[in-house]
C-alpha cells in the first residue's frame, strides 16, 4: 500500500540528510524540503476525495455554503503555516516559525469574524 | 516524478562536500567557498518550480 512507499520515503529523506547535517547543513533542509513536497503529493490525491466528500455532504445539509468555504480556507491556511513553521524550526530558526504561526492565527480570527457576528447576532435575537 | 529530485539533491549535496573539503585542504578557500554557493544555487533552482506548484494547487484545492 503506499503508507508504506512514504514510511520508506521519509525515513530514507531523514538518513540522507542527517549524512549531510555535519558538513553542509543547507543540504539537509533541502532535502527535507522536497521529501515535504513529495509526501504532499500523495496527501493532494486523499484530500481532494475528502473535498468531494465535504462537497456532496454540502449539499445534503442546509449549511449555508459560505461557512463551509470558510472552513476549507481556514484548513489551508493552517496547513501552509504548519508547514512552512516546520520548516523554519528544523532549520533551527524557531523565531520564525513562531512568527508565521501567529500570523496564521491572525489570519484565522481575522477570516472568521463574519461568522462570530452572525452568531452574537442570533444569540441577542433569540434574548 | 519528485523522488528522485531527493537523490539528486543528496547526490549534489555529497559532491559538493567533497569538493570543498578538496579545495579547503589545497588551500584555495576561496573556489571552495564558490562551489558551495554554485551547488546551492542549483539545489535552489530545483526545487523552487516544486515549492511554486504545491503552493498553486494548495491555492486552488482550498480556494484560498
Amino acid at each position: 500500500m503506499d503508507i508504506l512507499k512514504i514510511a520508506v520515503l521519509g525515513i530514507a529523506g531523514a538518513l540522507l540528510a542527517i549524512l549531510l547535517r555535519r558538513e553542509k547543513p543547507e543540504y539537509s533542509i533541502f532535502i527535507s524540503l522536497s521529501v515535504c513536497i513529495c509526501i504532499f503529493v500523495y496527501i493532494i490525491t486523499k484530500l481532494s476525495t475528502i473535498l468531494d466528500f465535504a462537497k456532496r455532504l454540502e449539499e445534503a445539509l442546509p449549511v449555508d455554503s459560505r461557512y463551509i468555504m470558510l472552513l476549507l480556507k481556514m484548513i489551508g491556511i493552517t496547513y501552509i503555516a504548519e508547514f512552512a513553521m516546520n520548516i523554519c524550526k528544523d532549520a533551527g530558526y524557531a523565531a520564525i516559525g513562531n512568527q508565521i504561526e501567529i500570523f496564521a492565527k491572525m489570519t484565522i480570527l481575522v477570516i472568521s469574524i463574519p461568522v462570530l457576528t452572525v452568531f452574537l447576532e442570533t444569540i441577542s435575537s433569540m434574548i | 516524478m519528485s523522488v528522485n529530485l531527493i537523490f539528486k539533491i543528496a547526490a549534489v549535496g555529497i559532491l559538493v562536500t567533497v569538493i570543498c573539503q578538496v579545495l579547503k585542504h589545497s588551500g584555495r578557500d576561496e573556489h571552495a567557498f564558490l562551489t558551495s554557493l554554485a551547488g546551492l544555487l542549483i539545489v535552489l533552482f530545483w526545487i523552487l518550480p516544486y515549492i511554486y506548484e504545491l503552493f498553486e494547487t494548495m491555492q486552488s484545492l482550498f480556494a484560498l
